[in-house]
């Protein structure tokens, strides 16, 4: 982190038109991601937790463009990334790569482990000769802790947790400066999991990569990030330093998906029984109004039921969307 | 909960199961014996491919008996055999004594049958009731597994309902018939952290007020700190360690639990690098002379590669499969 400003994200908006169930009944609005903003430093990592269906998978998509949005702007190091062309936008795009949840679904199968890594070389022009695109290759297969002697074998003979380094090393090929990695852990076993997370650490920061951690377990993205944002029903209800968020959460909801995690130690915690997770997600389409929360909140009010509540500074660097703070 | 000192509910006894492939003969489960009495919750844990669910899947009499299947061992259930049981005694027990939840609960359900129905056919079929008393006690059933509306939600299919509602369901169909024993296979893998709390206290309630035994099959070791009395921790087809939780958490006795106590990240965690496995669970078809885990443990010596050790008893209830185990002071003592 040196303060220089990567990504700014303001007013981040997706909504879907949702079609009537009824003759009589009016069309719904889906708003799976709804007026959001954080933004992102060089060299950072800024996590994005919730519950599924809060939206956290969506701004990922959104930030890349592979889906339009309803409203907003991303800003890459002061560029609006909406407003330019298909073909004004691919140079920024190689700064902004991408790894998903589920390697073996975003490897092609068919594809060897050298046609994988050396595809992204080709489609930005990286390597001008044959040898030059081999040298990359086996020198990315290196960085991610892959046998370059592997590189004639087919994506689905690896492990997933192989496949997942391949992934990073796509990413990797095009020198990208920002990478947003949905879910990049949570198909992976325990043992091969902090393999993976060690490896997006040491990489950040040998080459100095932001990451837009996405993930759902907390535990993983604390340990990943110097940020977090936490979402529901498509809005950010409370951003802060990572040390912060789990020493002092301010939204109540921060302290459910805390209070539900399981502790794997001997010592069995009695988690005071008001932040005992309660309820479920409601759907996007009947977002409650007022504050979304209010409907699994042990601590809602009158006016939470009335009244959406904004996002405001409860400390430095410390915001959050609650009417009780 | 310390273990009734009456016969175990379930024995299971040097199980194998050993599937016929292209590529050799894959040894998913490698000798596993197990206790579990009633009212116990006894977790499977390990990573995928070490065996667990095919453990579970052969106590229950579900995996496939074919040209390629050998089943060797004996599974005692209240001391009768069902290795070998004919299908229609099997069919008896199944979903009355003994039932099972699936990771998937959605894929579990039948999509054309209201969720009602589902439950309401199980008490049916096992002979307990008519069609009519059977629709009574199955929304009895699904107020107890925490369902509002329990009347409504009746008459819903499965794909009206969010994961953590047809795991519900499941959990109700499964304890239907108020089975001694619940073999539950990753119950809450595929569902929200606050869900997944919500779904394991259910299954702790279950064992208060019913005195349900539960197997808990799961590869998260927070799962089974929380939730547990004793583990068995599983790799490769075969039992490496077995302790109570308390002693599994404080001081586990194998460098694999070790290493995946280590490997997962916790809040208390602050900066520094976490600790990993390194290399990967090996292939079942084509596994190492020796101990399985010896390629990838830093305590790893010669003898490790070459022969594989017991599991040998080092307390009671504690046991562990290690040439150089970690606990200090062991007294070794042979099962």
């Amino acid at each position: 982190m040196n303060g220089v400003t990567l990504l700014e994200v303001h007013g981040l908006s997706k909504h879907y038109p949702v079609r009537p169930t009824g003759w009589f009944k009016s069309a719904q609005v889906l708003k799976a991601v709804d007026n959001i903003s954080f933004h992102l430093e060089e060299g950072e990592t800024l996590g994005l937790v919730g519950e599924s269906g809060s939206g956290k998978s969506t701004t990922g998509r959104l930030i890349l463009r592979l889906i339009e949005p309803t409203a907003g702007q991303v800003l890459y190091r002061g560029q609006s990334l909406f407003d330019l062309s298909q073909t004004d936008f691919k140079p920024y795009r190689k700064n902004l790569q991408m790894i998903f949840q589920d390697p073996a679904g975003s490897l092609n199968p068919a594809y060897t482990v050298y046609d994988l890594i050396a595809e992204p070389l080709r489609v930005y022009d990286l390597a001008s000769t044959e040898r030059q695109r081999r040298e990359r290759v086996a020198e990315l297969m290196i960085q991610v802790g892959l046998d370059p002697q592997m590189s004639a074998r087919s994506a689905h003979e690896f492990s997933g947790g192989q496949k997942q380094r391949i992934g990073i090393a796509r990413a990797l090929a095009v020198q990208a400066k920002l990478i947003i990695a949905d879910e990049p852990v949570s198909a992976l076993d325990v043992s091969i999991q902090s393999q993976i997370l060690n490896l997006m650490q040491e990489l950040k920061q040998r080459l100095g990569l932001a990451y837009l951690f996405i993930a759902h377990d907390l535990a993983v993205v604390k340990y990943m990030s110097q940020r977090v944002a936490v979402m529901y029903l498509g809005r950010v209800v409370e951003l802060t330093t990572s040390h912060r968020l789990y020493q002092h959460p301010a939204h109540p909801y921060t302290k459910m998906l805390l209070a539900a995690i399981p502790h794997a130690s001997a010592h069995r915690r009695t988690a005071p029984d008001v932040t005992q997770a309660q309820g479920e997600i409601p759907s996007p389409i009947d977002r409650p109004k007022g504050c979304a929360f209010h409907t699994r909140c042990p601590y809602a009010i009158q006016r939470c039921r009335e009244e959406d509540p904004a996002l405001k500074e409860v400390a430095v660097k410390h915001v959050a969307a609650c009417h009780l703070l | 909960m310390t273990p009734s000192t009456h016969a175990p509910l379930l024995e299971v006894h040097d199980l194998h199961t050993h599937f016929q492939t292209r590529r050799g003969i894959v040894k998913a489960v490698d000798g596993v014996s197990l206790t579990l009495h009633q009212g116990e919750i006894v977790a499977l844990l390990g990573e995928s491919g070490c065996g667990k669910s095919v453990t579970a899947l052969s106590v229950m009499g579900l995996v496939a008996q074919g040209q390629g299947t050998h089943q060797t061992g004996r599974v005692l259930f209240e001391g009768q055999e069902l290795l070998g049981l004919a299908e229609s005694a099997l069919q008896r027990l199944r979903g009355h004594q003994l039932s099972m939840i699936f990771q998937e609960p959605l894929s579990s359900l039948n999509p054309v049958m209201t969720v009602g129905r589902q439950i309401a056919e199980v008490l049916v079929d096992h002979g307990l009731m008519s069609l009519t008393a059977a629709r009574d006690k199955t929304i009895e059933l699904l107020g107890e597994v925490g369902l509002s509306d329990a009347a409504q939600r009746f008459e819903a299919y499965p794909h009206e309902l969010s994961g953590g509602m047809c795991q519900r369901i499941s959990i109700a169909m499964a304890i239907a018939c108020d089975p001694k024993l619940l073999i539950a296979d990753e119950p809450t893998t595929a569902l929200d952290v606050t869900i997944q709390k919500q779904i394991l206290q259910l299954l702790s309630g279950l064992r208060e007020r019913r005195r349900t035994s539960v197997l808990l099959i799961t590869h998260n070791l927070g799962v089974v700190a929380e939730n547990a009395d004793r583990v068995l921790v599983m790799y490769a087809g075969k039992v490496i360690e077995q302790a109570t939780v308390q002693q599994l958490f404080e001081a586990p006795a194998h460098p694999y639990t070790r290493g995946l106590i280590d490997s997962t990240p916790h809040l208390e965690l602050e900066e520094g690098l976490l600790a990993s496995i390194p290399g990967h669970v090996p292939d079942l078809a084509h596994l190492p002379i020796g101990c399985a885990f010896a390629p990838r443990c830093l305590h790893a010596q010669s003898r490790c590669h070459t022969h594989m050790p017991d599991l040998i008893s080092h307390a009671p209830q504690r046991q562990v499969r290690c040439w150089f185990p970690l606990i200090q002071n062991a007294k070794a003592q042979t099962s």
